[in-house]
């Protein structure tokens, strides 16, 4: 957890100041492709490059073929089923998260700031240093602390890779164990590692409002670099988005095309509906849940309100197995108490109605990603002014009735960011799956996982692939968005 | 019977106190300006009065009818209430054009209620732009758009909230002209908050005028500029000369005052030998060779419709007291130059205690 935290920031951080405030070629492409990373998770990136880099994989055997090497006793070469390994995956695949934030804070800082600290004789390495980096920390705070939940959360990798982790000590309590209590155990003290992140990140929130700084937007300088540094800056801003994105990406579709007679079974089919139904539902619940209660909380006066709907997106901190724990144990209660009551009542036996069922599944992601559509809701319904709400009721409009011809129609967009965010996280949600998902049920994630687990990736490629595809979906959301926070400044460019 | 009660109304944010029992009440077919600087508590008393702030102490009738009252725990949801409301930012809803705006307060318009939206429309000037969308608009039209939107469903009470403080001055002049024209042919009951006095006295049957929570005045613009009714009104409507001194028993309404014996029109009252505070508007004073007081130009602002000087007295009672004089702009004075003038007692009156109402 560590390493992914240092690694992240010096990845993310770095990237994010070159694209923003530096000058040289293919520095707007990098701008979007900086983020693709995002869209692989990262046990799909694990698998990729297990099955690259592994004693077996065409890496070492092209290298034994070179140097005539018969067995593994002839040469050196780092295992990439190890900690390190987990943790330079993690880190390509998780950096975005860092160098959006930080992107995102050194676009928003004042260009005057920076213009005083080099009329005081500051080059631009010292400027970065002593102004820049300050001034940004409580975002790349909030960006290291979105990675090390990630993190957490993440169960394939460390699974793929054998490492010992509390995520992976959860799985193994509980599956191969059978041990409620046991995993639940572990989850509390995982649960705690997440809250003293988020009160990490609160907290450096708390101070970020003293960085705010005046609406002083003009375009920022960029300071340009020649042949050596824009070399060195070019390659700087490749190799995340090559390790992290172009080469899993690229061995999926090598894999995907060469065996799709394998992989385009009936099976496939199976997963990807049994995926899309899972996911749509999810998605289409957790956004009405999300917009009634941005709403609500809009409307209310009651600070109650307030704080429990701060209380209900905190989900999407909690990693997948603790959450996953967290919904079986009362889904099997309420089980219980389902079929006294139907046996008492009809004297029949329901047997179980929601545990083990998708039910189950879709109630885990609407718990975990309601996060997602509340916030891209509320975040839309903030540009509302609060006159157009008083506007509609003046004008005989009731709550309800205002919501529907005046909120929604505005806030389409925002509707359907969510929608899609949401989406897409429920595709590539593993942990959770696993847990909760019904007997011989699989999605495409779960199938990548148990295919790839079996050294069999090459079968898997193709579900892996629409994953990833899928993922790419919020990127050029995202990408698009942050172009529009540095209101005066143009960019243009592609997406 | 169409019209706004608001009965001791009181209003806090956050233990401040932003109204202090509060009364007024619109007639229909009446335009009452609350006039006050801003922060004085005159928006939240249009929104109590809309419904949109919940009532926190006091009482509210809207049209005869009961809508809000603390002591019964009563309140009638806004959009139940029959207020129009329009805003200083307008509010237009961005996703319907402008004819969709305009009727979207009438659930399910009959063809009369269609053909009178049009009419009003062609009467402020925006008949051609049914189909456009509010971005398209120009500030005056978007103005239009948003007090014929709240007018639309023909409110009983209708409140406008600075309706043309959005709007550049000669604009400004163009606009308030037809609305008034519009809203006296409709003749529902209108409260507007303004915090400008021009405006105010331009537009209003009746004027309150708010200070820190508490309406000071209620009266005619006449009224309220000839005699404000506290320093905080003689100086916020208005230029001001404000000076102490002592009712006089002459017979006549007189004060003496440290520049000597001023006529008075309005002395509240006030029993002779009081001590008294008076507010001499710049308008009072009457350039006169014969008039017996004399003074020295200090300085010269040239308004357009008037000009106003800056003068110290040379009388030997009051040396060097300054006053601010206006005189028909064709009037031409240098600096320096000596000048007699009268006082006429039309804009001279007592104002109330000062103790109370210093900022």
């Amino acid at each position: 957890m560590f390493g992914v935290g240092i690694g992240t920031t010096m990845v993310g951080v770095g990237t994010a100041w070159l694209v923003t405030l530096c000058q040289f070629p293919g520095r707007k492409t990098f701008e979007w492709a900086l983020l693709l990373p995002l869209a692989a998770p990262s046990y799909v990136v694990a698998y990729v490059y297990t099955d690259l880099l592994e004693f077996s994989g065409p890496i070492q055997e092209t290298l034994r073929q070179i140097f005539a090497w018969n067995s593994g006793r002839d040469y050196w070469f780092p295992e990439i089923r190890s900690l390190g390994g987990a943790i330079g995956v993690m880190t390509f695949t998780l950096y975005p998260y860092v160098y959006l934030l930080s992107r995102i804070a050194f676009l928003q800082q004042s260009v005057s700031i920076l213009e005083a600290s080099r009329t005081l004789g500051r080059n631009s390495w010292q400027i970065f240093f002593s102004t820049a980096l300050p001034m940004a920390r409580p975002s790349i705070i909030i960006g290291v602390t979105l990675s090390l939940m990630e993190t957490l959360n993440d169960f394939g990798t460390v699974d793929f890779f054998a490492v010992e982790t509390l995520t992976a000590g959860i799985f193994d309590v509980w599956l191969n164990m059978n041990n409620t209590a046991g995993a639940a155990q572990l989850a509390i003290v995982l649960l705690v590692l997440v809250l003293a992140l988020i009160g990490a990140e609160r907290y450096s929130r708390r101070r970020q409002r003293f960085y705010e700084t005046g609406k002083k937007f003009t375009t920022l300088p960029k300071f340009p670099l020649f042949s050596g540094g824009a070399m060195l800056a070019f390659s700087a801003c490749l190799l995340p988005i090559l390790l992290g994105f172009m080469i899993p990406a690229g061995v999926l579709i090598g894999h995907a095309a060469r065996f799709y007679e394998e992989s385009f079974s009936a099976g496939f089919l199976i997963y990807t509906q049994n995926s899309l139904i899972l996911s749509i539902i999810g998605a289409f619940f957790a956004t009405i849940l999300g917009l009634f209660m941005a709403y609500g909380v809009r409307l209310s006066r009651n600070p109650f309100i307030k704080v429990a709907s701060r209380f209900a997106s905190v989900g999407y901190a909690i990693p997948g197995a603790v959450l996953a724990i967290g919904v079986i144990i009362p889904i099997g209660k309420a089980d219980v108490e389902l079929n006294r009551f139907m046996h008492a009542l009809f004297g029949v036996e329901a047997k179980l109605l929601l545990s083990g069922t998708i039910i189950a599944v879709i109630y885990g992601y609407m718990v975990r990603f309601l996060a997602l559509s509340y916030g891209s809701v509320e975040s839309s319904l903030m540009k509302i002014t609060p006159s157009i709400e008083g506007a509609a009721r003046t004008l005989g409009s009731t709550p309800l009735k205002s919501l529907r011809k005046v909120h929604i129609p505005m806030i389409k967009g925002g509707i359907l960011a969510a929608a899609v965010l949401v989406f897409v996280d429920c595709m590539k949600e593993l942990p959770m799956t696993i847990i909760l998902r019904p007997f011989n049920y699989g999605t495409l994630s779960t199938h990548v996982h148990q295919f790839a687990s079996d050294e069999m990736l090459e079968e898997s490629a193709l579900g892996a692939l629409m994953i990833v595809a899928a993922g790419i979906i919020p990127v050029i959301l995202l990408s698009a968005t942050i172009r529009g926070t540095r209101p005066g400044q143009r960019d243009g460019g592609a997406p | 019977m169409s019209g706004l009660l608001l009965s001791n109304i009181y209003h806090s944010y956050d233990d401040i106190e932003v109204l202090r029992d509060t009364s007024l009440l619109v007639e229909a077919g009446e335009l009452v300006c609350l006039l006050g600087p801003s922060g004085c508590g005159k928006t939240t008393l249009l929104r109590i009065a809309a419904g949109l702030e919940p009532l926190q102490a006091g009482r509210v009738e809207i049209n005869g009818a009961l809508a809000a009252d603390t002591k019964s725990g009563f309140s009638v949801p806004t959009e139940k209430r029959g207020t129009g409301l329009m805003f200083q930012d307008y509010a237009l809803f961005p996703h319907l054009t402008v004819f969709g705006n305009v009727i979207f307060g009438i659930s399910k318009p009959s063809a009369g209620q269609l053909h009178r939206v049009r009419q009003d429309m062609a009467q402020m000037g925006i008949a051609d732009l049914e189909d456009a969308y509010p971005h398209m608009l120009s500030g005056g039209q978007q103005q239009r758009v948003a007090l014929l939107r709240a007018m639309a469903p023909r409110p009983g009470v209708l409140l406008l909230d600075e309706p043309f403080a959005g709007l550049d001055t000669a604009l400004r002049a163009q606009i308030r002209e037809e609305s008034l024209t519009l809203l006296k042919q409709t003749g529902v009951a209108t409260l507007m908050v303004t915090h400008d006095p021009q405006e105010a006295m331009f537009v209003a049957d009746r004027i309150l005028v708010m200070n820190r929570g508490r309406i000071e005045q209620v009266g005619t613009p006449r009224e309220i500029y000839q005699f404000p009714a506290t320093e905080f009104i003689a100086r916020f409507v208005g230029q001001t000369n404000i000076l102490p001194g002592i009712v006089l028993d002459s017979g006549y309404d007189e004060i003496m005052t440290s520049i000597g014996v001023v006529p008075c029109l309005s002395m509240r009252g006030l029993e002779f030998g009081t001590d008294a505070y008076i507010s001499i508007r710049p308008e009072s004073f009457a350039i006169d060779p014969d008039g017996p007081f004399r003074a020295k130009v200090r300085e010269i602002r040239y308004g357009g419709h008037y000009v106003g000087f800056v003068v110290e007295l040379l009388e030997e009672i009051g040396k060097g007291q300054q006053l601010r004089i206006h005189a028909h702009p064709t009037r031409r004075i240098d600096v320096g130059e000596t000048i007699f003038f009268r006082i006429i007692p039309d804009f001279v009156t007592v104002i109330e205690d000062m103790t109370d109402n210093s900022p």
